[in-house]
């Protein structure tokens, strides 16, 4: 090859397979899900999708039939619903983060999920804003919704949906140390062991105003693991 | 079915084999193409209510592009090589089949860094600056991947420079 041109129109040569029609159907109930599970918590209409997703998530999500309506999205509402001491389905011990929100904390906490349309997703991770009286506001639940919740890897991987949210999400093995890079630097996560599950590592970082790329997990001789679902995501 | 949802649809139909396409020259094969395109979909539905006003391919394509990047991070992987296949000029080949060939081969002995770039700014037609941001690079470092890809393709690098420096007249860019 021996012209520029001549790269462009062989990139441009359409590929010697015709391209699949993909099944746009589990398109929308897998995007539908992954929307469902960032929203959660997010406000009054959030509160019943927890609870609709929680209590009759077999009719709501094993149907697949109705993906949620983009248009029904709510704008970054604040939460409205606030509990008074340890939620019923909440697992091991919430961790607290050390980031402020408003006059709390934002603290994670591990939390039952059973929905039959996730049958390898046992758990799901909770961010939450922990008030001066020790109040638990849910604010935004993430899981996994591909393969195994203990996988080896990142899960459940949560970009901050308004200004002062970390990203936070877990991670399945010996982690000793979590990077990510924003804006070509290199940005280091807190992390803490989940209490009810020792293989499991929660982690957050420090607010930032983009989103983070390239997560990292790396053993205590330095050595990167495995990567697993380690793409940040947002809504 | 909602409106959202019938744009959803109108528009997958349509970039869906671009995408397909695209995610093929990344990763050289095509069920990870497939996967990787239809994965790169799902995330659009998930964000449609944000991205349907704007450019959703160009969202599309970004969770395309990082999804097969991050792939390429994970550890077990094969590093290309620096042989190069027995190059040949397209305007001698016989047939699509074998400049197909040819190309997935050529791009196979790319590194996965210099390969997203060559891409990125030959196939998706992408400015540098735009490459830079979708892989969290420098613009430097997009420069050099794009030298060296097409050093090891054997193509002169100057002549996409004067293309670039074009365009960025054309658009008022200032560097």
């Amino acid at each position: 090859m021996n012209d520029l041109e001549e790269l462009r129109d062989a990139l441009h040569t359409p590929p010697g397979f015709t391209p699949r029609a993909l099944d746009l159907d589990a398109v929308m109930t897998a995007g539908g899900r992954l929307r469902r599970r960032r929203r959660l918590a997010t406000g009054a209409g959030a509160a019943l999708a927890v609870a609709a997703l929680l209590v009759g998530g077999g009719q709501m999500v094993g149907g697949g039939a109705v993906p949620d309506r983009p248009g029904d999205a709510p704008a970054a509402a604040r939460p409205e619903v606030s509990t008074p001491g340890r939620p019923a389905d909440m697992l091991g011990d919430p961790v607290p983060t050390g980031l402020p929100a408003g006059t709390g904390e934002y603290v994670l906490y591990g939390r039952t999920i059973d929905d039959d349309a996730l049958p390898d997703t046992t758990f799901g991770m909770m961010l939450a804003v922990r008030g001066p009286a020790g109040d638990l506001t849910d604010r935004v639940i993430a899981n996994e919704v591909v393969g195994p919740d203990t996988a080896p890897g990142f899960h459940a991987v949560q970009g901050a949906n308004g200004p002062g949210e970390p990203t936070f999400g877990y991670y399945v093995g010996p982690a000793t140390r979590i990077t990510a890079k924003y804006s070509g630097r290199t940005v280091t996560a807190k992390q803490a062991r989940w209490s009810a599950d020792a293989r499991v590592i929660f982690f957050w970082f420090a607010p930032t105003d983009g989103q983070l790329k390239m997560l990292t997990a790396y053993d205590a001789d330095g050595k990167k693991l495995p990567a697993g679902h380690n793409v940040v995501g947002v809504g | 079915m909602a409106r959202g949802d019938d744009e959803f649809v109108a528009f997958a139909q349509a970039s869906s084999g671009r995408l397909q396409h695209a995610a093929y020259l990344l990763t050289g094969d095509r069920h990870d193409a497939e996967d990787a395109a239809q994965s790169a979909l799902v995330r659009t539905y998930a964000a449609w209510s944000r991205v349907r006003r704007r450019d959703a391919y160009a969202y599309a394509r970004t969770v395309l592009v990082n999804l097969v990047i991050d792939q390429w991070r994970r550890p077990v992987r094969e590093y290309p090589t620096e042989d190069l296949p027995e190059q040949a000029a397209p305007r001698d080949l016989a047939d699509d089949v074998a400049r197909r060939r040819w190309l997935i081969e050529a791009l196979d002995a790319l590194s996965p860094r210099e390969r997203a770039v060559i891409v990125m700014r030959h196939y998706l037609d992408l400015p540098e600056a735009e490459v830079a941001r979708e892989m969290d690079l420098s613009v430097g470092t997009v420069k050099s991947l794009n030298s060296r890809g097409l050093a090891k393709l054997r193509l002169p690098a100057q002549r996409d420079a004067r293309r670039e420096a074009r365009r960025d007249a054309e658009t008022g860019v200032r560097k």
